[in-house]
């Protein structure tokens, strides 16, 4: 073992062979593990890495893009809304702006973006080396591009989808859907939710086999148990659309009548499965948001959170209660007022959970000493938003008035209090908070102030007067107004103070690239956080930790500040995570984790080009099923390597 | 009877929601059938449903309460103590759902269109 004494930094596999971390120098140890986790430079290693920190960053960098493209597209709008009867914009785009707006926000960027904070953080904060499942893990990210640009593309080509981000037959039909517009719609859906179904299911088996050592139930970082929630609620929402979304194409493509009611369908149909997925979205969403905020407000009060159990407990009961309000988006749809009735109830009995962490929260600040950086005052912000969001949520969970303002703008005023206030808040909050574990610098908390500021003022003078306007009577969706409806000055100032959150969005964005080259140096643990991911170095080695941590407390670097305990015997000729088990995260055995591998990204085009191919004939699926099927041999064919030995 | 005695930790997270699940989806497919019946089937429905909820309730309680721990290692225990305490949160809350659409389905007899 003296002749790989690391003079070398890239030791050999065999002088490896064999060689576990029990005893062995710091120094060497990391030499060891480097060359087994890491990933080849250059554009090949770019394709083939399955490091979760790499492909959570280019997650998180996809998703921003998108939201740079939504972004534009309400900017689109606004302009054209600022004056009543103006003619920059055609109802055609129009209905296609609002389309893609509302599909990529929800599709593309938040849905994604969560995940990608998950598959960067979630091994980091448990104390593993990879998350489960690290090939499944880059396939998604290639299937997920590959829908997001699809559906752009066809944008781009004048075939946007333009039946709403919710798609609704018959407007989507084969009766009234123009062209292929609804099909690409459909079939983003289908690669974005194979792709969140495979994330959700890398996530809850990484989260319940590979904490670290001490890890128990009640030990684990509230921010964990916000995305193992949200997994779970992938896990059986996302197949409701996907089922939707395939059943409206067999309606466009080979005639079936799912959704055709002179045919024996039923139109509502359609809106049942989409909102039995659509309302769960919406937590999807913003669970994980809730997470940032309990993870970020400890470290910004110096004291652990309160109610760890309340919140807990509430994620859990959101999580559950998510399926049961879907038809609370029906509620202009003649049901019978008794079976409305029931889901009012749920739907207002959700203020319980949420309002548990609310209160959790406020007493966390109480019994703190609250440090006003970027990252809290997004919290802050996130908090006074959200709770104005829910109000109205609340409001809107009551049959008459939602009859009243269906379909208005007060409407689309709530649902921005609730995403904008209770999840990209909280986004930015986490941005500015994890930028330095990411890139190993900080941002500036001047321009954060600004961002913040900016953002935040605009984002109430956008949207509270929407509020108004919808009382009104202005309905969503709608190209243009006549002057006589007195909507025009109201119109003027949400546009003006669209652009302030421009502005606002425009600073965040010069900010990462400014610190990405010039932003102070973070070291391991610039906000003293109590978490296992500030144990590493900033940014993470490609092995995330040298030896893994033993956890002896739920704020396990407040705990033991100096040096935590740590697990050893794991091997480093190759790549090993350790599996414990769910309850009290006991050890049980060594696992190994899988190699970097062109495959999944092979196997993403072949089931990218059959699902493609799917929207112009159903051959492809036939046809495209022998691509895919030699991609997935070949990518779980055994390679002889360590793993396969042992 | 065993589990009667000591507990059972995941109980209420698993009664609860599930007996929310089940009488939701029944009193919703029953609502038009409610005005024919001429009585407040979907109220009784879940009644019994939050009684199943109760129940699961109860037994995490007991699980929370009980202290024979034998020569379980601390860390079980501790995860036992939390799952049957967040159990004990979960039944408790989707009980009151439970009754919060009891009453709906007492004011509305299901003829309203």
């Amino acid at each position: 073992m003296s002749g790989i004494a690391g003079k070398s930094a890239e030791p050999q596999q065999e002088a490896l062979k064999g060689v576990r971390d029990t005893g062995l120098e710091e120094a060497r140890l990391r030499a060891f593990l480097a060359h087994t986790w890491r990933t080849p430079k250059g554009l090949y290693g770019w394709l083939v890495t399955v490091d979760h920190k790499l492909i959570g960053r280019r997650y998180i960098v996809t998703a921003f893009l998108f939201l740079i493209l939504a972004g534009l597209s309400a900017v689109a709008m606004r302009f054209q809304l600022a004056q009543s009867e103006a003619g920059h914009i055609g109802p055609d785009l129009y209905n296609q702006l609002f389309t893609m707006h509302g599909t990529t926000m929800m599709f593309l960027f938040a849905v994604p973006v969560m995940e990608a904070f998950a598959i960067y953080l979630v091994p980091l904060m448990i104390g593993t080396r990879n998350v489960a499942f690290p090939r499944l893990n880059a396939f998604s990210y290639w299937v997920y591009l590959f829908g997001g640009l699809m559906i752009w593309v066809a944008f781009a080509f004048e075939t946007g989808a333009d039946a709403g981000w919710f798609s609704y037959v018959p407007l989507a039909g084969p009766e009234y859907g123009i062209g292929k517009r609804p099909d690409f719609w459909a079939q983003m859906v289908t690669y974005t939710e194979v792709s969140a179904l495979a994330v959700a299911v890398e996530i809850i088996a990484t989260v319940f086999k590979q904490r670290a050592p001490g890890m128990s139930l009640d030990r684990i970082p509230l921010y964990v148990w916000s995305v193992l929630v949200t997994a779970f609620v992938i896990l059986f929402a996302m197949p409701a659309v996907m089922v939707s979304s395939t059943m409206l194409i067999l309606d466009r493509l080979v005639g079936t009548k799912f959704f055709d009611p002179t045919a024996g369908g039923d139109a509502l149909l359609w809106q049942h499965l989409f909102w039995f997925f659509g309302h769960p979205e919406v937590y999807i969403i913003f669970i994980p948001a809730t997470g940032f905020v309990s993870a970020i407000l400890p470290t910004f009060v110096r004291r652990p959170v309160f109610g760890y159990l309340g919140i807990v407990l509430s994620l859990v009961a959101i999580g559950f209660l998510s399926f049961g309000l879907w038809v609370h988006h029906m509620f202009a749809t003649g049901l019978p007022q008794l079976g409305e009735s029931f889901f009012t109830a749920s739907s207002l009995m959700i203020a319980i959970p949420s309002g548990i962490q609310i209160f959790c929260w406020i007493a966390t600040i109480w019994g703190g000493r609250p440090i006003f950086a970027t990252p809290m005052l997004f919290v802050l912000g996130f908090i006074f938003t959200f709770v104005i969001g829910g109000l109205t949520g609340v409001m809107v969970a009551s049959v008459p008035l939602d009859l009243q303002v269906h379909d208005t703008y007060f409407v689309v005023a709530h649902f921005h209090y609730v995403l904008v206030g209770g999840a990209v808040f909280p986004l930015l909050g986490a941005v500015y908070y994890w930028f330095p574990k990411i890139s190993g610098r900080m941002l500036s908390e001047r321009l954060g102030r600004w961002n913040f500021w900016l953002v935040f003022v605009g984002f109430n003078l956008t949207f509270f007067p929407m509020h108004i306007l919808g009382l009104q009577g202005m309905p969503r969706r709608v190209y243009t107004y006549p002057p006589a409806s007195g909507w025009g000055e109201m119109n003027l100032f949400i546009s003006l103070s669209s652009l302030v959150v421009v502005a606002g969005f425009a600073l965040f964005f010069l900010n990462i690239l400014l610190s990405l080259r010039n932003g102070r140096i973070a070291g391991d643990n610039p906000w003293r956080a109590s978490t296992l991911e500030w144990a590493t170095t900033s940014p993470p080695p490609s092995y995330d930790f040298s030896r893994l941590p033993v956890v002896t407390h739920r704020e396990p670097l407040w705990a033991e500040p100096d040096l935590l305990p740590v697990v050893e015997g794991l091997r480093v000729d190759a790549r090993e995570v350790l599996a414990g088990t769910v309850a009290d995260a006991v050890p049980q055995l060594r696992v190994p984790s899988a190699d970097n591998s062109i495959w999944p990204l092979l196997s993403a085009i072949a089931v990218g080009g059959a699902f493609l191919g799917s929207i112009y004939t159903p051959w492809a699926v036939v046809w495209g099923a022998i691509p895919v099927s030699i991609g997935f041999i070949c990518w779980f064919w055994p390679k002889g390597e360590p793993e396969d030995e042992e | 009877m065993q589990a009667i005695r000591t507990g059972v930790s995941w109980a209420g997270l698993v009664s609860g929601p599930a007996a929310w699940a089940i009488t939701l989806q029944l009193d919703y497919s029953i609502a038009f059938w409610q005005c024919h019946a001429g009585f407040r089937v979907t109220a009784l429905f879940s009644l019994i449903g939050a009684a199943a909820a109760t129940a699961g309730v109860l037994l995490s309680w007991r699980a929370v309460r009980d202290r024979r721990h034998g020569t379980s290692p601390p860390l079980k225990v501790r995860a036992r103590a939390f799952l049957a305490r967040t159990s004990v949160g979960i039944g408790a809350l989707f009980t009151l759902i439970i009754l919060a659409q009891m009453v709906a389905g007492l004011i509305f007899s299901g003829c309203e269109l």
